[in-house]
């Protein structure tokens, strides 16, 4: 016992605490971290070079320094704004994932397909293609300004993609949704984006599961104005033997198409009071004002 | 019960033992106060040097020569930077975190991370550099850093650079031009040999620009050897990655003689120098199967000599010769040819044999020509008219002679590999099968 009291002396001195509480140097690309996504959403961005936070097996660079703000400020454009905007800022300061971690490089698999982006059970996700994503269109012609908009679109359709993973996570969407369609299969990248509509699906992907076919609607939906979406899917046709058009066919698909997006809407407006067509609407406006 | 009261006894000896509160540690600072102060030693250290630090960096040192960096890391996290590949200052930011040991961290993209980047190099593999180093020791003087790749463990030296460190930077490129010759109009004798005072044979080097790597081919003991060696320019002249040693001599770097044209050997005590000579002191086995026996590929030579060039050029009036090629050895009973194409996309084509003569001497055995399906080259009399004439019987002297062609390899592999091929007939006509300038620049 008196072992015991001897080692709870008050007075005995600690010293100063080994753990450092300073604050480290920011620069402003930190400051405008602090400032857009920290302080609002309580979000980490780490854009400086962390091996621990990537697969070490992977070839890897940095990001360009330059092109974290423009990267950032997109990205608030086209995803963070349009849901707090829509979903209230709480529900994104809740659901937002906290690490934000940005690559500047590819990040090739052995078979030389790439890998866009990752997401970790919706507390962290990972961007790759930095150094490749140019948001400066002034002076191109249409072609090229399309060519640019292409990996600006990859980028912002895998956020929405893997934030839809975190809400379904959160709550999931009504099982009917996976009765759809069928066909689903784990050989999805032998099938084109063309051949998946065919069968209901809206892009190749989404024939891994439910899961994937749910977000990838989504993201598919968001990331284009109401009426691109519309063509896309007007525009789905099936042909018989004889290259004519398979009217009934088409329509099918097209119906399974509509009626996930039905689905979708549904799900968001009961579940996270959103309305989904007005989202695409602001979240149109702003990439609309980035190609021209 | 003894041996209760024993081993509780037993036990609190053991208690008060390890409470002992005089317990004194090797060290006068607590471990996050010595993980600090490493840190700050380490950087406190790079940013001393007041014209930063010269490294000659290998990304990959069993593949690929070095890259040498000039950086300047000052107090806020910024490190300056040039390489010699051309100039082009830049910047990264960087940092110092304590993992095992204090890490340097080059946290934004820059040149040095092009040392990664899947882009450059092999496609999705890229030049197998690293990003970040950890600090092994350093000199008593302070001047030189020894770090290392903190995966691999491969290093990277800092050297304290100096007010000249930026001019002489500049005159590392100049290096590569006097190794490939690229220059001179006419660049024969062809075999780059160095020559060593105590050595009983000469070593010869075929350089390959797009990897900084020598190919070095010598006669040790009556045995032909071939190895692969990285180097490094300097302002000088240049550096083997280690010392070649034969005979128990080595040699690692050398300096360029401009009047003399050569590289003397500048290490201490050793006399001796590579400049370019008519003998070819080890010949390779296996290269003629290689480029041209059965189920081989056939190729284009872009880069020829000038005159070569000279030679081939005019026969077709219509356009200039634009690189030379041999088609794929599909099937023994399918005669090959030798190309001759030209700026407007026809072909003048050569039916040959490829016939062995040595291991690395190839004949073209002329067989006749081949038509080909445009006109003017599908007209047999048109292609024998341009071939009787003085130029064309000169072409073929040289193409078909039964000296052959010597095959010296730049760069071996599977597929891909990278040669030239040297006239026997007149050592200054050669052609390079696989490369082109663009390709070293």
């Amino acid at each position: 016992m008196s072992i015991l009291f001897a080692s709870c002396d008050k007075e005995e001195d600690l010293g100063k605490s080994l753990i450092d509480t300073s604050t480290p140097e920011l620069n402003d690309v930190d400051e405008w971290i602090r400032e857009n996504y920290t302080y609002p959403y309580n979000v980490e961005v780490k854009y400086k070079w962390d091996n621990s936070e990537l697969d070490n097996t992977k070839i890897l660079t940095p990001t360009t320094l330059e092109r974290v703000i423009p990267f950032l400020d997109k990205m608030k454009g086209i995803w963070v704004d349009p849901y707090a905007n829509n979903g209230g800022p709480d529900f994104m300061k809740a659901f937002i994932p906290k690490q934000i971690v940005l690559v500047g490089s590819h990040n090739y698999n052995d078979n030389g397909s790439i890998v866009l982006g990752q997401a970790e059970g919706g507390r962290k996700i990972t961007i790759f293609d930095l150094n490749y994503i140019n948001f400066d269109l002034s002076g191109m012609n249409d072609w090229e300004r399309r060519k640019a908009m292409e990996p600006i679109l990859r980028v912002f359709k895998t956020m929405h993609h893997e934030f839809g993973h975190i809400l379904h996570q959160t709550i999931a969407y009504p099982v009917e949704y996976k009765k759809l369609t069928v066909g689903y299969t784990s050989n999805w990248m032998n099938f084109s984006d063309s051949d998946a509509r065919k069968m209901g699906f809206i892009t190749a992907y989404s024939l891994l599961n439910p899961d994937e076919d749910f977000v990838e609607m989504l993201s598919e939906f968001l990331t284009r104005s109401n009426e691109d979406w519309n063509e896309l899917i007007d525009k789905i046709k099936i042909y018989d033997d004889s290259w004519n058009t398979d009217e009934a066919a088409s329509e099918k698909a097209r119906g399974q198409i509509r009626e996930k997006e039905k689905m979708i809407a549904d799900y968001m407006l009961q579940i996270w009071k959103i309305d989904i067509y007005k989202l695409q609407a602001d979240i149109a406006e702003v990439l609309d004002g980035l190609g021209n | 019960m003894k041996k209760i009261y024993l081993n509780i006894i037993c036990s609190m000896l053991v208690l008060f033992t390890a409470c002992d509160n005089d317990f004194e540690s090797e060290f006068d600072l607590a471990p996050d106060e010595r993980a600090s102060e490493a840190v700050k030693e380490f950087k406190d250290a790079l940013i001393s040097s007041e014209h930063g630090w010269l490294t000659h960096y290998y990304p990959n040192p069993t593949e690929l020569g070095s890259f040498t960096f000039q950086f300047k890391f000052d107090e806020t996290g910024i490190v300056n930077m040039n390489w010699d590949y051309y100039d082009s200052p830049d910047e990264s930011e960087y940092s110092i975190k304590m993992f095992e040991k204090p890490v340097l961290i080059f946290d934004t993209y820059s040149k040095f991370s092009k040392m990664t980047d899947p882009e450059i190099g092999e496609p999705g593999k890229g030049f197998g550099g690293e990003l970040e180093f950890s600090l092994d020791k350093k000199s008593a003087d302070g001047d030189t850093l020894y770090l290392a790749e903190r995966v691999s463990g491969d290093p990277m030296v800092l050297v304290k650079a100096t007010a000249e460190t930026s001019a002489q930077l500049r005159e590392y490129a100049k290096q590569t031009k006097h190794i490939e010759r690229s220059n001179e109009q006419v660049v024969v004798p062809f075999y780059f040999n160095l020559s060593v005072e105590g050595w009983d044979t000469k070593v010869n080097m075929v350089y390959s620009g797009d990897k900084l790597i020598a190919f070095l081919n010598y006669v040790d003991g009556g045995v032909a050897k071939h190895e692969l060696m990285p180097i490094n320019f300097t302002h000088e002249g240049f550096e083997f990655h280690h010392a070649l040693v034969l005979n128990g001599i080595g040699v690692r770097s050398f300096k360029y003689d401009e009047v003399k044209n050569q590289f003397d050997v500048t290490d201490a005590g050793v006399t001796g120098a590579f400049k370019y000579e008519d003998v070819c002191p080890a010949h390779i086995d296996g290269m003629t199967d290689k480029f041209f026996g059965p189920s081989t590929f056939g190729g284009s030579a872009k880069i020829l000599s000038p005159k070569l060039a000279n030679l081939i050029d005019g026969i077709y009036p219509d356009a200039a010769l634009s690189y030379l090629s041999t088609d794929t050895y599909v099937a023994s009973w399918f005669s090959r040819t030798f190309n001759l194409n030209f700026e407007n996309w026809k072909s003048l084509d050569i039916k040959v044999n490829y016939n062995k003569i040595t291991e690395d001497v190839v004949e073209m055995e002329f067989l006749g020509y081949d038509t080909g399906w445009s006109a003017p080259f599908d007209d047999l009399a048109y292609i024998e008219g341009l071939m009787a004439t003085e130029k064309g019987q000169a072409i073929l002297d040289i193409v078909a002679s039964p000296k052959g062609w010597t095959i010296v390899p730049i760069e071996l592999k599977e597929y891909g590999s990278s040669y030239y091929l040297v006239s026997n007939e007149d050592p200054e006509m050669y052609m390079c099968f696989g490369l082109t300038y663009e390709d070293d620049e």
